[in-house]
């Protein structure tokens, strides 16, 4: 992998206590995890659907639905890759140094545009082999780049093995560009799409069972069901010790006039390297709860960030199987994106430890009945969901 | 009748919102009110024709000196019927003002929505009154002032 994005210092956020008190690895933190990770993705850590900004997001341009005939995922807007070639990529809001228990997942749409009339206007195919890579990548412990892992993607008009007219023919590696792979590769087990139309592209970063990373990258239909799934693992990769937390998001490279993209996101507890500078004038308040494993998860939820210092106050108690009850010991950073807010802080856990959270909430109206909650926490504790009652406010 | 009923009550729970004895001190600085809490009731406590058992309350305010409130308070009754039945009253409210006592004790009011649990339409628009000290919490809501709730697990902060 020849093209990185410009090295990341490697500053560690000061959020350290928490990582010392990691308890072991428990099952039902890792099928938590799992499925967490299944579910929406508007619950995810970082989620970016373009709806009011590009948040995060370098070479993203932000256009509304039917744009060059593509209708949006989701909601009324999504975002293209105008053949900026290597500069549209996301740090997932903020690159992280530790591999969080339970693993963590990026997933991101992209539009597969197979059939005339072609996004450019015209009737003729795009030429035969035009390509796109969609990275995502891992940092090492110290915040530097690790590894990317691939989806390699060609739009095709010719006839092979993997087929023949206008289709697309997909696999994945750990290279990039015209020089580092090849998505008609044999040996990557290419997949070819046929039918036109919206797919996620999921990158699974997890433990193998023996402290090795081991990654799924999974081409799924518009509908989240898996079509074919990859998966890379070097057993020079561990979990701790080459092997730290998430980088960027990064079409290495895209030769396509327009691609199509929407619904960013990632799931799972992110350890910053930089800690997120916060939103000066950011204001929240939140009280509510939100189904967890058998019981209710009760909040309650005051952040500001005046000239942009964070302040205030967390507390959440899962009255379910997991039952805990977690209070802020400090808030670090409160950041606004649209209509929603990410706070992160440290916190005890039954009154005892210090560990890191970063909560996500949405304020999607008056009254609350569609506002969302969710919390990860550096323990592998995670609940999310659309409030059942309460509210929250973004002022 | 029901109508007329209604708006006695929502009159009765203005007037009492209005006549609450005022607080002798005001903070000088704005204070937080943030709590994730389970506090149980002690036997007698009634909304209604429904006994109450405990409460499980998420809230979180900004009070601000000048006595003006930004927040949320919710909170979920729970208690039996005379019929014995179980029944959860849900209360959403929107914090408007607030302040705190000397002791420490801090106050704050709001409008709320009220569901009773029962089948029929939440009702709107309904006054409420919270006092608490972190380790207990008073609800006065609409005409009706419940016993302190005593804490059980969770918590409420107060900074």
């Amino acid at each position: 992998m020849k093209r990185r994005i410009g090295a990341q210092t490697s500053a560690l956020a000061g959020l350290r206590l928490g990582k010392r008190l990691l308890p072991r690895k428990r099952p039902w933190l890792i099928a938590a995890a799992f499925i967490l990770a299944l579910c929406g993705v508007v619950f995810a850590n970082y989620f970016q659907s373009f709806e009011t900004d590009t948040f995060d997001w370098t070479g993203a341009t932000r256009v509304p639905t039917t744009t060059h005939g593509v209708l949006s995922k989701t909601g009324a807007f999504h975002a293209e890759d105008q053949n900026l070639n290597g500069l549209t990529f996301t740090r997932w809001g903020g690159y992280s140094d530790t591999f969080p228990v339970g693993g963590y997942t990026t997933t991101i749409d992209v539009y597969l545009d197979i059939s005339p009339p072609y996004m450019n206007g015209g009737v003729t195919p795009y030429p035969n082999d035009t390509r796109f890579d969609w990275s995502s990548a891992i940092n090492t412990p110290n915040c530097e780049h690790r590894r990317d892992f691939v989806f390699n993607a060609g739009f095709y008009t010719d006839a092979d093995a993997t087929g023949s007219g206008p289709r697309f023919v997909i696999s994945a590696s750990n290279n990039a560009t015209r020089s580092g792979a090849n998505p008609k590769n044999p040996g990557r087990m290419p997949y070819t799409v046929y039918a036109e139309g919206w797919y996620i592209f999921e990158h699974r970063f997890r433990d193998n069972g023996f402290g090795v990373l081991a990654v799924d990258l999974t081409l799924k239909n518009a509908a989240g069901v898996p079509l074919m799934t990859w998966t890379l693992s070097d057993p020079s990769d561990v979990i701790g010790s080459t092997v730290g937390g998430n980088r960027y998001g990064w079409f290495v490279i895209n030769e396509f006039p327009f691609l199509a993209f929407d619904n960013a996101g990632l799931v799972g507890f992110q350890d910053f390297c930089d800690t997120p500078p916060s939103t000066a004038g950011a204001k929240i308040t939140g009280g509510g709860w939100i189904d967890v494993l058998m019981g209710k998860g009760t909040f309650g939820l005051t952040a500001k960030a005046n000239s942009g210092t964070p302040t205030g106050n967390l507390t959440y108690q899962d009255h379910g199987v997991q039952d805990r009850t977690v209070k802020s010991t400090a808030i670090t950073s409160v950041t606004v994106s649209g209509n929603c807010a990410q706070i992160l802080g440290t916190a005890t856990v039954n009154s005892a430890g210090a560990y890191d959270f970063q909560v996500r909430v949405c304020d999607n109206g008056e009254p609350g009945d569609n506002d969302t909650f969710s919390i990860s926490m550096s323990d592998g504790y995670t609940a999310f969901g659309t409030l059942r009652g309460g509210n929250i406010q973004i002022h | 009748m029901k109508k007329i009923t209604c708006m006695m009550c929502l009159l009765l729970g203005i007037v009492a919102v209005l006549w609450e004895p005022v607080r002798t001190t005001a903070s000088t600085e704005g204070v937080t009110v943030t709590g994730a809490a389970t506090a149980t009731f002690a036997q007698g406590a009634a909304l209604g024709s429904v006994a109450l058992n405990s409460l499980e309350v998420g809230t979180g305010a900004f009070i601000e000196p000048d006595g003006t409130a930004d927040g949320v308070y919710s909170v979920v009754l729970t208690g039996t019927t005379l019929l014995g039945q179980p029944r959860q009253i849900r209360i959403d409210g929107k914090v408007l003002s607030g302040e705190v006592a000397p002791d420490g004790r801090v106050y704050f009011n709001g409008i709320a929505t009220m569901s009773l649990g029962d089948g029929t339409p939440a009702i709107s628009g309904v006054p409420f009154n919270v006092s608490t000290t972190g380790n207990s919490m008073s609800l006065a809501i609409d005409s009706t002032s419940l016993p302190a709730a005593q804490l059980a697990s969770g918590n409420i902060s107060i900074n």
